[in-house]
């Protein structure tokens, strides 16, 4: 797995979507599901919330975003298995346009 | 100089305890155990200031303490808002580095499993990682390098779900069980540990490494609900039809951990050395609860929220994904317990006027505070808190500011249950086993002495020994040291220990401020107070 660290102008919006999906589908490879798009739902990929937990951890390790999408994600106060695929990428590209929180903040 | 370069294997028993290996090395359900410590060393390794999982796993893998290493408990207390909140811990908080990557670093390849915080895992070449503590339908992603999913697929019998973590038996271990549900545990922890076992068996054909690391998680658990059922100081006032079912199913249990020894010790060589590590021991806790939200309650430190129900099963939490920080109206508590794991208490600081203690009086309000719970008695005038260490005692170093601000040991070492009851101090409903901060070391093979019996350790030095043993040079920011009576002193004068000169990791800065700014005086003086206060012994004692 390649780590992904870098700032918005490099990391771009296709990109994230693209990343997220390919995850996505390697989790539910073994699930028989509809195939995963941006506007799928979390809930109906058959993952639990634990697990989605898990995918956000991934990722925000791998922007280098520390608990930025966790903590956007919390104050939106919406249970994550109600979330779309595309509202998680739209997260992480909001953080990753916050230039690099983990720098600012660390 | 290069020092000689030995396979290393380390076998990690969770909560592994010599109150039961030893009686089970004499009574013969451990026969390889037996021959294992006649042919090799064996010692008490002291656990971290607080014996828990979550904080012990991560100083034998770094050989630092947590106030150096980061981790604290399973979850990580996020202190930013009003309302305190917390998540899960990860590896991006481990902020010292693991002897998987000092080893793969220098060259060596290494297989790490079932390790807590390495989650996520790191993408070095040459290591191969399979994450402890990752629910079944992530691992196809938790895996390094990628595609070592696949090939453990195909391992006969693999089922992931049995293989991985999942957070509600996770509770059962402390919440307890009805007896009914006792056998299907036991038998569940045995199927889980043969498919590590399995994994670690292919894995050493397949993909032979210097450093193999496993971590067999199912001791810990089998203690907690049946401690009282394996230690024979008390398991013979437990002779029920039931009681005996159970420990025959125990022993069972330990009978095939010996056999996966056995069968590693075969599999890894005669060159190979293998060292048995645990992060802590065990021991039976007393028949008491304590709540400690309640007790605060009461002192007028914490309000609850509206509707939270009063606990009557002597649970320590609560059973749902939901967290304590529901549990109490914020504007009204000061000082308030998240987790049982971590025995903490914090203390909500004010940022603005309302509740939380001033800042500027934090040290005083602390002080108070712990003398109060260390006032505690029960019915009979018993203390109920044997000790409140402060950060600085318990968890001094670079990353102390996120430690609790106090940490409590209770006079049986249990964990206190962070519920709302109708007292503070309630009869437990169960025998229960918790953990106690002498666990084990052990080792054989080439080059370490015969039925020896060593000085007590601390956890810290399990990975300077582990490099050591590995021709490695440690590295000078590791707080452990290498546990020279475990090789011989042939082995000694051929390769002295070296110290890594150069900082070669990226850790090895930070590591070298660390040092700086605690000071050795301090130092001193926390490990004085630990020692009176009976919770540490002292070095060689």
């Amino acid at each position: 797995m390649t780590n992904m660290q870098g700032s918005s102008t490099e990391i771009g919006r296709e990109d994230v979507a693209n990343h997220l999906l390919e995850m996505l589908r390697t989790l539910t490879q073994d699930v028989d599901i509809d195939p995963i798009t941006l506007q799928t739902c979390l809930g109906d990929t058959g993952l639990d919330s634990v697990c989605v937990a898990y995918l956000i951890g991934e990722i925000q390790q791998q922007y280098a975003l520390r608990d930025c999408v966790y903590r956007a994600l919390v104050k939106t106060n919406t249970p994550i298995l109600t979330l779309r695929v595309s509202e998680i990428v739209d997260c992480v590209c909001e953080c990753l346009l916050q230039n690099r929180p983990a720098e600012q903040e660390g | 100089m290069e020092g000689k370069r030995h396979s290393t294997v380390l076998i990690g028993w969770d909560g592994a305890t010599f109150s039961v290996l030893d009686p089970f090395t004499r009574d013969g359900t451990m026969p390889f155990l037996a021959q294992f410590m006649a042919e090799g060393v064996r010692g008490t390794l002291h656990s971290t200031v607080h014996p828990v999982t979550a904080a012990a796993w991560p100083s034998l893998m770094t050989g630092v303490n947590p106030g150096q290493h980061g981790v604290f408990d399973f979850v990580k207390v996020d202190r930013r808002e009003d309302r305190y909140t917390y998540v899960l811990s990860t590896s991006t908080d481990l902020r010292a580095e693991t002897i998987w990557s000092i080893a793969a670093r220098q060259g060596c390849r290494v297989t790490s499993l079932n390790f807590i915080s390495m989650f996520p895992a790191p993408d070095i070449p040459g290591v191969f990682v399979v994450p402890g503590f990752v629910p079944y339908q992530y691992l196809p992603l938790a895996m390094r390098p990628a595609g070592l999913y696949s090939r453990i697929k195909t391992i006969p019998g693999f089922e992931a779900r049995e293989l991985a973590l999942d957070w509600a038996l996770e509770r059962k271990a402390l919440q307890g069980l009805p007896e009914a549900e006792y056998e299907s545990w036991i038998k569940f922890h045995m199927l889980r540990e043969r498919h590590w076992f399995d994994i670690v068996c292919m894995l050493m054909r397949e993909e032979p490494c210097d450093l193999t690391a496993v971590l067999f998680d199912g001791v810990d658990k089998l203690q907690h609900l049946c401690y009282h059922l394996v230690d024979p100081q008390y398991s013979e006032r437990y002779a029920s039809p039931w009681a005996r079912k159970i420990r025959n199913l125990c022993l069972e249990y330990f009978r095939q951990l010996d056999d996966f020894l056995r069968q590693i010790v075969q599999l890894a060589g005669a060159e190979t050395r293998v060292f048995i590590a645990s992060d802590h021991g065990f021991t039976l806790a007393e028949d008491e609860v304590f709540y400690a939200n309640v007790w605060l309650e009461q002192h007028g430190y914490l309000k609850w929220a509206d509707g939270v129900p009063l606990d009557q099963e002597a649970r320590l939490t609560m059973d749902s994904h939901s967290g304590a920080d529901t549990m109490f109206d914020w504007p009204a508590t000061t000082a308030f317990a998240l987790t049982p794991s971590s025995n903490a208490i914090y203390i909500r600081t004010a940022r603005k006027s309302g509740a939380g203690a001033p800042a500027s009086d934090y040290h005083a309000f602390r002080r108070i505070l712990a003398d109060a719970l260390l006032g505690f008695r029960d019915g009979s005038g018993r203390q109920v808190v044997q000790a409140v260490l402060t950060r600085e005692e318990a968890f001094p170093g670079e990353y102390m500011a996120e430690a609790p601000d106090l940490t409590l040991i209770l006079r049986d070492r249990s964990f206190l249950s962070v519920l709302r009851a109708d007292a503070p101090l309630k009869p437990r409903i169960a025998p229960y086993g918790t953990h106690h901060p002498d666990g084990v070391f052990l080792a054989r093979g080439q080059g370490i002495p015969k039925g020896v019996e060593l000085p007590a350790a601390p956890i810290v030095d399990v990975a300077a020994t582990l490099l050591y043993s590995l021709g490695l040079p440690i590295p000078r920011q590791m707080e452990g040291t290498v546990i020279l009576p475990a090789f011989e002193p042939s082995v000694l004068d051929a390769n002295p220990v070296r110290m890594e000169n150069s900082s070669s990791s990226s850790h090895a800065a930070a590591a070298d401020s660390d040092s700086a700014a605690v000071d050795e005086g301090f130092k001193k003086a926390v490990m004085e107070r630990l020692i009176a206060l009976n919770y540490l012994q002292r070095p060689g004692g």
